[in-house]
């Protein structure tokens, strides 16, 4: 299944884009993609355990989180508004 | 949906005066501004960059979320994104309140929200040339909540 992967702040500075589309297995959790992604790009690797995640703009916490065709998930580094 | 990230200076006053609470007695107010010094070094300018439509959403919740935690108060926050010089205002919480009590805690529990929630990255500019991403220390609580 595909889903969109979001990069933002340091993190999409370091992969140089902003995004892209990602093809992952049926029934892939967060943690299975974030693994996906350290595979197949060096650059992800040391960011791997530093990141929060939002599947569909809502955070998620628990890395056993189940994604589905189309899931929107951003990919965010430690956060710094307000 | 009324926009909550802006890229123009955040107008207080239409914010302030286009309010009307005849029922509340407190306005407490936050504003953030970009200070000139980071950990030792003098800042220029920095750039605050979004996730757009889910920090709407988290501004809205947390709005939302406050006014039914303290009742009785109205919330109004904005949140700048693009560059910013310094002294120009970031980040504006507005709170109406019976009374100040409740309208300080609200206000406080806002700005705390968003540092912790808002999905919102500060680029620093340096006087030295250099630039960072700023990482904030009070981020994370979202999870807790759960």
């Amino acid at each position: 299944m595909r889903v969109k992967v979001l990069y933002f702040g340091a993190l999409g500075e370091d992969l140089g884009r902003s995004g892209e589309d990602c093809e992952i297995e049926n029934g892939s959790t967060t943690q299975d993609l974030l693994q996906n992604l350290a595979h197949k790009n060096q650059d992800f690797v040391s960011w791997q355990n530093r990141l929060l995640v939002a599947v569909n703009c809502e955070h998620v916490c628990e890395s056993d989180r189940v994604l589905a065709e189309n899931d929107e998930v951003a990919l965010m580094p430690p956060l710094s508004g307000g | 949906m009324k926009k909550r990230l802006i890229k123009n200076e955040i107008g207080v006053s239409e914010l302030v005066h286009g309010m009307g609470h005849p029922d509340c007695g407190a306005l407490c107010s936050f504003e953030g501004c970009v200070r000139n010094h980071h950990q030792g070094r003098r800042v220029q300018k920095l750039i605050y960059q979004a996730y757009p439509k889910m920090a709407e959403l988290e501004l809205l919740r947390i709005q939302e979320e406050v006014q039914k935690e303290w009742p009785g108060i109205y919330v109004r926050v904005r949140h700048r994104i693009g560059e910013l010089q310094v002294g120009d205002v970031a980040v504006v919480v507005l709170v109406w309140a019976p009374h100040r009590y409740e309208g300080f805690r609200a206000c406080e529990a806002v700005i705390d929200r968003i540092k912790a929630r808002v999905p919102i990255w500060k680029k620093e500019f340096y006087e030295d040339g250099t630039t960072d991403w700023v990482a904030c220390h009070h981020q994370g609580n979202h999870c807790e909540r759960e």
